[in-house]
């Protein structure tokens, strides 16, 4: 083994202090254009925020599925993922603008005129659930659970590096975080599971899929292990967790990230299939408004980008090994997810036909420049690989296949 | 500030309380021990069970006669309740199956060490309930000699099955997958009759086990091959796995029947199929360790992996129902709220708390360690998973069925002693093909245990070869 | 008739130096006979890597791609036939078999890739008669030199025995 030394990180306040601007700049933008058009600002956000969150939980999820499954070979990639779930409470902050936006963005929070009795009947139906105190209320307990959860495993890894070696009190605080998560993990997931029934689907309350909330979250794991794969190639300089992963650790998250796009593609498919071959009034609306009128281009590109593409790249051994390679594949798929999201959230603005505001953009750049900035100052002055987790050692010296 | 790499391996894992392997023994005894219920004469109560498996399987043949001779209106089947039990067995022989491929395959993939003792019992539990499970839409076909239309043949009728339909999806799934199963299974046993032709005494068993071993030689240029086609298996089961399942759980969710149309099925189904499957296993495994003395292979770390697994399928399954629930009242459908109703409080409200004691609460115990490594806790469990998993397939076909859209057409079900029969049947001719798997085939695979033992042995060599140097450097 | 020199080794670290070994002194036709698959082997005895993964991706492909055909001539152009108002031609609909259809044939070229690349079946191979040869998938791990004639016979039995062979043998046959 080489005597390499592991580092903390000391660079990059620059890149911090430059997205914290870039992020301050994009949401000013986005304000003022919601005082143009509030409607299509407040989407425009809305996709933002949750793509932005998406990340966040998808490392949160990942990173507790890790510990529950006492998987020692990611060790050494575990602090990036430990950052990026940290960041959640910034998101109860990022989540106020939402909050005000509710009328501009849920149909059943300001009724739109030209309802049929039988819709109004429904949404009196589901009003015990779908309402504006409730909805305030289960976003409290999400970022709650979620914040609580990140916050403490960041903490206690943290914690762990400043002890003197891999003593007792560090092989329990190992011990402590593989409890947590474990124990929150299912809490978590009925989170996640609410949360997109809350801020996405609900967007057309009429409308249902009981699947739609494993697509997302499969979605948001794919995301959180592309940026890993990301941050990976340029995390490389000396100590740092890039330079220490090698090609085994670069092929089990890539054959990783192959099975969460598989995954997503399985849900979407299965989703899409049982909807087009029943064919039922209420059901198809959803996809007439996400297929028609230049949509359908949108859904092509999703198909063919978010899975076809990276599916055969991924099942390449050379693609899995090589850093750079897989950070390509990663931020190809970071871009792929932000289109899945618009897809998502924009048609529910305008059904059937494919509009694209500059709001999103400004709001992509502003809630992105203030999550970027969150990283990076959780990451300052930190070591990048937690130094004291006994399975560090394990990690470092994972087998070929 | 820096912070030298860290160079000593922990010597043993400091968290994990149970080893692979509960001892180290030379290669030939380990083999030896391996084949020893193949290669000695089967004790009494191998013949009890026998003799219990093989009346059962007389019964499934009388079943089965009787529904050749008469035909499926001996069966409690009635409109609208024309799937019952037949199909009920049906996904729960299946989805029984397909915890072997998860253990033997998956756990390949992921590189799990612990599979090795394992997964030959696991794959051949696959096999016997494939069949079982296979049997029933065959003999659910109305005329089950015509079965050869489901395959597109260029015929005088000039007809093709009707490829919208997820039943002739079914029959392609199956097919593929008892075939993929099959070769899988005896690739990997290829080594192993290797070895129990070299071990054996007797020349006609040499001679049986030479023919079945096709010549093995375990050259490298064998096992070049044997490792990358063996991987390449496991790869193509996994997702063949989740499309088996997906696929059967379409047979329900492309029809408009409130409860069945769901989207949720195909991942639901999947995890139901797991759970079920890894119940079963245990349930054989835990008798089969203490009856051929397999202690120091299938180890407390396997209980404790095999228990780990079946809570986390649980609560997948748990999910399932959740999203049934609450979206069946969030939909506002009256049909879909009265088939969850009739779930909850009306006549299939026993069946449905019974399966939610054992699929939701009963696998919770198992966030206790100590309950995980307890052989009879969880075998228990293991067959309350069993009964709760047939029960909650039997309650999503059938109350959806008997109580859909017009109260007039409203009929309930009550199975037959033919139905009955088919079900203890199918479980005895699955009880026999175990027991005879355990005879005459080496239940635990040698070759992977051999090598398991080389590499904990190396491994261990290398913490200790280091902590010495850094003694010595200290 | 072609001939072969074994030679048993007691554990597979010395089996691969003594395979080192023997090829540094020019015995290139080498093939190591073990009772599980043996880390460095394949290194040393300059094995490339197995090209069954591309067979199993054309198989697979070609299994898709020939589900998916007879899918669209049964149902859209033989004998078109209008269930509940879906298309003929039901691209959807179409893709669980193909999937199926795909894995089927990328495991059966797999299975047999695996049979026929290893030789098999071929349970008369000269190896096979040696009671000594049986530990090859018990607890020994040997190694075969191909030579020819007798005085190849002799050197490569001294080269064994001077790499630390417990039991050396020579073995005649047909390939």
């Amino acid at each position: 083994m080489t005597a390499a030394v592991l580092t903390r990180l000391t660079e990059g306040r620059r890149v911090t202090w430059g997205a914290a601007a870039v992020g301050s700049l994009g949401l000013l933008a986005t304000l003022l254009g919601g005082w143009a058009a509030p409607r299509e600002a407040a989407h425009g956000y809305l996709f933002a925020f949750a793509y932005w969150l998406s990340l966040s939980l998808g490392a949160l999820i990942i990173l507790a599925a890790f510990h529950a499954a006492r998987a020692r070979w990611p060790t050494v990639l575990r602090r990036s993922l430990e950052i990026m779930a940290a960041s959640c409470p910034l998101f109860a902050l990022l989540f106020v603008p939402v909050a005000l936006a509710m009328p501009h963005l849920f149909p059943w929070v300001a009724l739109p005129s030209g309802l049929s009795g039988h819709d109004l009947q429904l949404l009196a139906h589901k009003q015990p659930y779908l309402n504006v105190p409730f909805f305030l209320g289960r976003a409290l307990l999400y970022f709650a659970v979620w914040g609580a959860v990140g916050v403490l495993l960041f903490r206690w890894s943290v914690r762990q590096d400043a002890e003197p070696g891999i003593t007792e009190r560090a092989v329990r605080i190992t011990l402590y975080q593989r409890r947590l998560a474990s124990g929150a993990l299912p809490l978590m997931v009925l989170c996640l599971s609410f949360a997109s029934l809350d801020w996405l689907m609900s967007l057309e309350p009429l409308w249902q899929s009981t699947v739609y909330a494993l697509t997302v979250g499969c979605g948001a794991v794919v995301g959180a292990l592309a940026t890993v794969a990301l941050t990976a190639a340029f995390a490389r300089g000396a100590g740092q967790f890039g330079a220490l992963m090698g090609p085994a650790h670069f092929l089990r998250l890539g054959t990783l990230l192959l099975g969460f796009v598989c995954l997503w593609a399985y849900c979407g498919f299965s989703q899409f299939l049982l909807v087009w071959i029943a064919s039922l009034p209420e059901e198809v609306t959803w996809y007439r408004a996400r297929l028609d009128g230049g949509w359908i281009a949108v859904a092509v590109a999703l198909a063919v980008g978010h899975f076809g593409v990276p599916f055969f790249l991924l099942l390449l051994r050379r693609v899995k090994q090589h850093a750079g390679a897989l950070a390509a594949v990663g931020a190809w798929l970071l871009l792929m997810r932000a289109l899945d999201v618009y897809w998502l959230v924009w048609p529910a603005l305008s059904p059937g036909m494919a509009t694209f505001h500059w709001t999103s953009a400004t709001a992509w750049a502003g809630v992105g420049g203030w999550t970027v900035a969150a990283w990076g100052l959780l990451a300052r002055g930190g070591y990048t690989v937690p130094v004291r987790d006994p399975f560090l050692p394990h990690s470092l010296r994972v087998p070929r296949s | 500030m820096s912070e030298p790499l860290p160079l000593a391996p922990v010597t043993a894992d400091p968290l994990v309380v149970h080893p692979l392997l509960e001892e180290r023994r030379p290669d030939a005894q380990l083999g030896e021990a391996l084949l020893r219920p193949v290669l000695t004469a089967p004790g009494m109560g191998w013949w009890a069970l026998v003799g219990v498996c093989a009346a059962l399987s007389v019964l499934l043949a009388v079943a089965i006669t009787i529904t050749f001779v008469t035909g499926v209106g001996t069966w409690g089947n009635n409109i609208p309740v024309a799937w019952a039990f037949g199909i009920t067995n049906f996904v729960w022989w299946i989805g029984i199956g397909h915890a072997g491929t998860l253990i033997s395959a998956i756990l390949l993939l992921f590189g799990m060490k612990w599979r090795n003792s394992v997964n030959r019992m696991a794959e051949a539990m696959t096999l016997f309930a494939l069949v079982c499970a296979a049997l029933f839409p065959l003999l659910h076909l109305g005329r089950p000699w015509k079965f050869y239309y489901l395959v597109p043949y260029p015929s005088s009728l000039r007809m093709w099955p009707q490829f919208r339909s997820p039943l002739t999806w079914d029959v392609v799934a199956i097919t593929t997958y008892l075939t993929v199963s099959v070769l899988f299974w005896y690739l990997g046993l290829l080594p192993d009759l290797a070895t129990a032709r070299d071990t054996a005494k007797q020349p006609w068993r040499r001679r049986v086990w030479g023919l079945l071993s096709l010549g093995w030689r375990g050259s490298a240029r064998h096992w070049r091959h044997w490792r990358t086609g063996y991987l390449l298996l496991a790869g193509l089961a996994t997702p063949l796995v989740v499309s088996v399942h997906t696929i059967v759980s379409f047979d329900f969710a492309v029809a408009q029947l409130p409860g069945w149309h769901s989207t949720v099925f195909p991942p639901y189904f999947v995890a139901g199929a797991i759970f079920s499957g890894l119940a079963m296993v245990l349930s054989l495994l835990i008798p089969a360790r203490r009856a051929l003395h397999l202690h120091a292979v299938v180890t407390q770390a396997h209980l404790d992996a095999l228990a780990r697994l079946l809570l986390v399928s649980g609560l997948f399954v748990a999910y399932g129902y959740v999203q049934e629930h609450f979206f069946g009242w969030y939909s506002g459908s009256p049909y879909e709220m009265h088939v969850m109703n009739i779930l909850r409080t009306g006549p299939y409200a026993p069946a449905f708390w019974t399966v939610f004691a054992c699929n939701v609460l009963v696998p919770q115990l198992f966030w206790s360690a100590r309950l995980r490594t307890q052989p009879v806790v969880l075998w228990c469990a293991a067959l309350l998973v069993n009964v709760g998993m047939w029960l909650e397939r039997f309650i999503i076909i059938v109350s959806p069925l008997s109580e859909d859209f017009l109260p007039s057409s409203w009929r309930h079900y009550a199975p037959t002693w033919v139905d009955l029969s088919l079900l203890s049947g199918t479980v005895g001719l699955f009880g026999l093909g175990f027991l005879l798997f355990l005879r005459f085939l080496p239940p635990v695979p040698i070759s992977e245990v051999k090598e398991l033992q080389h590499e904990l042995e190396a491994s261990e060599a290398f913490a200790h070869d280091v902590s010495v140097r850094q003694g010595g450097a200290r | 008739m072609s001939r072969w020199v074994l030679g048993e080794f007691r554990s597979p670290e010395r089996m691969v130096e003594a395979a080192r070994a023997l090829r540094a002194s020019g015995f290139l036709r080498l093939d190591a006979h073990t009772p599980y698959p043996v880390e460095d082997v394949d290194a040393v005895l300059g094995l490339p890597a197995s090209r069954l993964p591309l067979l199993a991706l054309l198989a697979g492909v070609g299994g898709a791609v020939g589900a998916y055909v007879v899918q669209w001539f049964t149902q859209a152009v033989d004998w078109p036939l209008n269930v509940g108002g879906r298309p003929l031609h039901s691209g959807p609909a179409f893709i669980p078999v193909t999937f199926e259809s795909a894995v089927l044939a990328a495991a059966g070229a797999i299975f047999l890739g695996v049979i026929v690349a290893c030789g098999l079946p071929r349970v008369t191979h000269p190896f096979l008669d040696q009671e000594a040869f049986r530990s090859a998938s018990i607890d020994g791990f040997w190694l075969a030199v191909a030579v020819d004639g007798s005085e190849g016979v002799d050197a490569a039995e001294g080269a064994l025995r001077q790499f630390g062979a417990a039991v050396v043998l020579a073995v005649e046959g047909r390939r």
